[in-house]
């Protein structure tokens, strides 16, 4: 076991998925001089055949990653959320679209790593949180990791995986320091951790406290003053939202009848609105109170330090979630 | 010198396109199709002499306009018109329709509704013949109109900055639905915007089928020799309206003339390539007259065959979405 | 074009009725005025015909079922006529008669989570109920289950519930009446020999006479005295009544009915004791909408408990109830002898919107004045 950040938990597993498979290759702006982090020598290591530094130029080289795709390499391609909004058109006409369009005949092992710097002054430009435009679009699968061990081990099964995947990276989790299991400690010698099955991270009886990426964080620490009340909350990483585990999550609404879904997305169909659907229509009948949404308000994120933090979900504001579900 | 049989066999894939569209157009006025429907026709000489300059693995993208594409590379019409069909035995099991043939078993990754999309996947395409030190190259059609697209201009700088084995066809066929080229590219030709990125800009007679096949033929021997990429315009003229049916829609006063489409009318470049086979003795009157009713029943073939295939059962519906089905339910 | 068959409404007060038994199935000939189910509603096991000769085209209400008043329940046609239920349900809207002409009643929402929805189905429970403990008494799990556990409800209680609701509502909007209960003890020595001569006397109509008997035949007499406590209050309106019907509350299980004896100013003590006997019968067939309707006034017992007294709760548009706790014996010294005699408490409630405490005492008199001369009540 090794107590890794989060942004060293990824880059371990792109180093290893490119060691083992020729066919993966990294481009993006700025990836070689590593200015994420989630590259870091990998240009030493791969070279200029395997590792791309791109023009500005988003929607071009995404696309360019998934024309390379369609004809055998596995490409990951590292932005940030932000500027996915100049790509769509590749994002949507073609990387979501192209297999089903076909019927069948594409195939795109492409992996966007998409960071989202939020809550760090960045204004409204450079602070998105866009995976829920994506569970919007069937034919991409949407990866949510928090913890270390789950960015590494989901971003290598991403790398595999033969449909689209974008991996959400929460920039505010880089240096969340997490135990990773070494490879040797595994019994097939490589940490891949599979789509669609959440984590609970925390057990418990009251309620249950669903977290997307950094929420997981406000929802330990929420839960840690909670228990001093008397008050026990399970917590649920779904990891990935596209294939979600709807499973996992209804199995401990069934137990504590109380939901609260933390999404730093904004509120309007947010994950945390499609989550609260799935188990308002599925999990309806075990319901004690109402579920609680605590998502970003909807409103652009303001510059001002004085403004953007009363945008985000806090630990303050699970709190009360999860008390107005006990009342 | 092109081979006697690549002269012959641009006649033939040119007729096809042509009788191919000239049924779809007898079929949707009959009602028979349903959904938009882009004709080829006119447009011939640049598809096909861009095509047979290319070799079987090497891959093409396009556009809306999509038939013409995928038949000048050699594409299976009845699985063509399957698809147009909407049918199960289409080559998309009648998922994509008129506007996304594909047929990735011959180097044809698909055709796109969104103009200049296709650019950059093409571009992409060539980037792993890059990578991968292979030798094929990658081929985009697009339009006058897509050449305003941010996307054309991204994979052009793209391309020649890395170098990369594709080849950028303008088919300029002069209008983006009714608004002239004139009126929207802010140079004289789409080929003047090569030198923006120090790549060779190519204007052609996309009429002239031997024109666009050599024009081609340097493009590919560029590409293969790790030079970069080459932006071919072919000049030419769509004899129907942008889609099927836009005649009809009430419209503010005509955007081309009939004397413009007749002067089109008369420089053919099915006609064209009939003269050039005939003085050049590559073929005989009767050669062309068979060959022509040759490909005639061959694209009646191909409609007996789409209406005979069954339209794709229910149960298909989610099939190809994932790889591995992922249930939404 | 097929004829609707509606839920009647049977007296007043009826909102809807539970579906007991088809006794015809879809595709049976049926004739006009022809049975084609068993309703229970309002304390009343009744039959809904057939409003036309046909054929029974579409059963619309299950069994079991709780119907709303105007509601289709089936449609009958000719033989192989189809129906567009749909297409009838927003006719059914229409036509109710419950939206068109019954007051409207504030219908109390009660919230309740969707667990304890849930768990009443499964325990059973009749959420109305139920008392909620959460946040604007919403009714939670635990308030279900709590009710469950103190074994309020009986595995068939669903199948009650058209008398239960009935029963709940009534009493309901009985309990918002601004009533006075007078109680009196009262010594029924006298009747109670009375009671005892009679036995002799009626043993060739095989009928026993009881103490039941004879306070009906004495509030019927004192009924005919003062009027307005044969009456009805409706919508501020006092509406008297030539005709003395008193009901006779009247334990069943899992319940109780009112039937009615009618036109007690006309019957002899004899008479009266026959038609409760009847009721006695009746219990087992089921009482008709006829016994149980009408009654001007009402009378409630509990002699036969240990109960000495009580407050009868008025059953509206009613505006008196007179109940009657159990007979004890008392012992009082009269003239420095021990004299040992009967009593029992007389409780009359009356509404006070419409009389007022003196009339009430006096009406009561009446009764008590009637019961202890007990030889008037037969020879009237």
């Amino acid at each position: 076991m090794k107590n890794l950040m989060q942004v060293e938990a990824i880059n371990e597993a792109i180093h290893e998925e490119m060691e083992k498979d020729e066919a993966v290759y990294y481009m993006g702006e700025d990836v070689r001089a590593s200015i994420y982090g989630a590259s870091k020598d990998l240009f030493n290591k791969y070279g200029e055949n395997r590792v791309l530094d791109t023009p500005l130029s988003e929607n071009g080289f995404i696309g360019a990653a998934v024309g390379s795709s369609l004809v055998g390499m596995r490409p990951v391609v590292e932005t940030l959320t932000s500027f996915m909004w100049v790509a769509m058109d590749q994002l949507v006409s073609q990387l979501a679209k192209m297999k089903y369009m076909f019927g069948g005949q594409a195939s795109l092992p492409v992996t966007i790593k998409a960071d989202m710097y939020y809550n760090g002054s960045m204004a409204a430009h450079h602070s998105d949180r866009s995976y829920p435009f994506f569970m919007n679009m069937p034919g991409i699968k949407v990866i949510v990791p928090t913890f270390p061990e789950d960015a590494k081990g989901l971003m290598k099964t991403a790398i595999r995986d033969n449909d689209p995947c974008i991996v959400f990276v929460d920039g505010n989790l880089g240096g969340l320091k997490g135990d990773v299991p070494e490879n040797s400690e595994i019994e097939n010698g490589e940490l891949l951790i599979p789509f669609g099955k959440a984590r609970v991270v925390k057990e418990g009886t009251d309620c249950t406290v669903v977290g997307i990426v950094n929420s997981n964080v406000h929802a330990l620490s929420a839960s840690e003053k909670l228990e001093k009340e008397g008050i026990s909350i399970e917590i649920i990483d779904p990891r990935t939202l596209v294939p979600f585990d709807k499973e996992t999550i209804l199995k401990s609404v069934e137990k504590t009848g109380r939901l609260v879904v933390v999404d730093p997305a904004h509120k309007v169909c947010s994950a945390a609105s499609e989550i609260i659907s799935v188990v308002t229509e599925e999990g309806f009948w075990n319901l004690q109170a109402p579920p609680v949404k605590v998502a970003s308000e909807q409103v652009h994120i303001p510059f001002s330090p004085a403004l953007e933090p009363l945008i985000y979900p806090t630990e303050e504001k699970i709190i009360e979630a999860v008390k107005k579900t006990l009342e | 010198m092109i081979p006697r049989e690549k002269h012959i066999l641009m006649l033939q894939r040119m007729m096809r396109i042509r009788f191919f569209e000239n049924k779809l157009i007898e079929c949707q006025k009959a009602g028979e199709i349903v959904g938009a429907l882009h004709t080829y026709t006119g447009e011939e000489g640049v598809a096909v002499g861009a095509c047979v300059a290319l070799n079987d693995d090497d891959y093409i993208a396009g556009n809306h306009r999509s038939h013409g594409h995928p038949i000048a590379k050699g594409g299976d019409i009845n699985k063509a018109m399957a698809e147009i069909f909407g049918k199960e035995d289409g080559y998309c099991k009648g998922k994509g329709g008129s506007m996304h043939l594909a047929d990735f078993s011959i180097g044809i990754l698909g055709e796109s509704g969104i103009v200049a999309s296709s650019v950059p996947v093409a571009t992409g395409a060539a980037l792993t013949s890059k990578l991968q030190k292979k030798d094929f190259v990658s081929l985009v059609f697009f339009g006058d109109g897509a050449s305003n697209q941010g996307a054309c201009h991204e994979s052009m700088n793209l391309a020649a900055l890395w170098k990369l084995p594709v080849i950028f066809v303008c088919e300029n066929n002069q209008f983006a639905v009714t608004t002239s080229y004139k009126d929207s590219v802010s140079v004289d030709h789409v080929s003047d915007r090569a030198s923006a990125y120090g790549i060779p800009g190519v204007l052609v007679d996309g009429q002239d089928v031997v024109a666009m096949y050599e024009a081609t033929e340097q493009a590919v021997i560029r590409a293969r020799s790790g030079e970069g990429p080459t932006l071919i315009e072919g000049l030419t003229y769509r004899y129907e309206d942008h889609s099927l049916g836009l005649a009809n829609v009430r419209r503010d006063g005509n955007y081309r003339t009939d004397e413009e489409l007749n002067d089109w009318l008369n420089r053919d470049p099915i006609e064209i390539h009939k003269k050039f086979l005939l003085s050049q003795k590559f073929a005989t009157k009767e050669e062309i007259d068979k060959m022509e009713n040759d490909e005639i029943i061959a694209v009646d073939e191909a409609l007996e065959f789409a209406r005979k295939s069954p339209y794709p059962d229910a149960k298909q519906l989610f099939d190809d979405l994932y790889t591995d089905p992922i249930n939404f339910a | 074009m097929a004829t609707n068959i509606f839920l009647p409404q049977w007296g007043m007060g009826m909102q809807e009725a539970t579906i007991i038994k088809w006794l015809k199935k879809e595709g049976d000939a049926v004739k006009k005025g022809e049975p084609l189910v068993e309703v229970e509603s309002s304390k009343v096991n009744a039959e809904v015909e057939s409003s036309v000769d046909g054929y029974l085209i579409k059963i619309s209400a299950d069994e079991g079922q709780v119907i709303k008043v105007g509601a289709i329940i089936a449609y009958v046609g000719n033989k192989d006529e189809s129906i567009d239920v749909e297409e009838n349900a927003l006719n059914e809207e229409k036509s109710s008669p419950i939206e068109n002409s019954a007051p409207k009643t504030e219908k109390l929402k009660v919230q309740v989570t969707p667990i304890a929805r849930r768990v009443a189905k499964e325990l059973k429970v009749e959420l109305e109920n139920v008392t909620g403990t959460g946040p604007n008494g919403r009714i939670t799990e635990d308030d279900v289950r709590g009710y469950a556990k103190n074994g309020a409800t009986k595995e068939d209680s669903n199948l009650i519930s058209g008398m239960r609701k009935v029963i709940a509502s009534r009493m309901t909007q009985s309990n918002l009446i601004p009533s006075v209960t007078l109680t009196s003890k009262v010594n029924i020595t006298n009747s109670i020999s009375f009671q005892s001569n009679l036995l002799k006397e009626w043993r060739k109509e095989k009928i026993r006479p009881t103490f039941q008997d004879l306070i009906v035949k004495a509030t019927s007499l004192a009924l005919i005295e003062h009027k307005t406590f044969n009456s009805h209050f409706i919508e501020n309106e006092i509406i008297g009544s030539e005709e003395v019907n008193i009901g006779v509350a009247y334990a069943i299980k899992d319940g109780l009915v009112v039937p009615v004896v009618k036109g007690a100013q006309d019957k002899s003590l004899l008479d009266i004791a026959k038609d409760i006997r009847e009721f006695s019968k009746k219990e087992k067939a089921g009482f008709s909408q006829e016994d149980i309707s009408g009654s001007t006034f009402s009378i409630t017992s509990l002699n036969s408990t240990a109960i000495d007294s009580f407050n009868p709760l008025i059953n509206p548009p009613e505006v008196a109830i007179l109940g009657i706790g159990r007979t004890s014996e008392e012992t009082s010294f009269l003239s420095g002898e021990a004299v040992t005699r009967k009593i029992c408490y007389f409780n009359l409630s009356f509404d006070h919107r419409v009389v007022d405490g003196f009339p009430a005492a006096k009406f009561l008199e009446s009764i008590i004045n009637n019961i202890q001369n007990p030889e008037s009540l037969d020879k009237k």
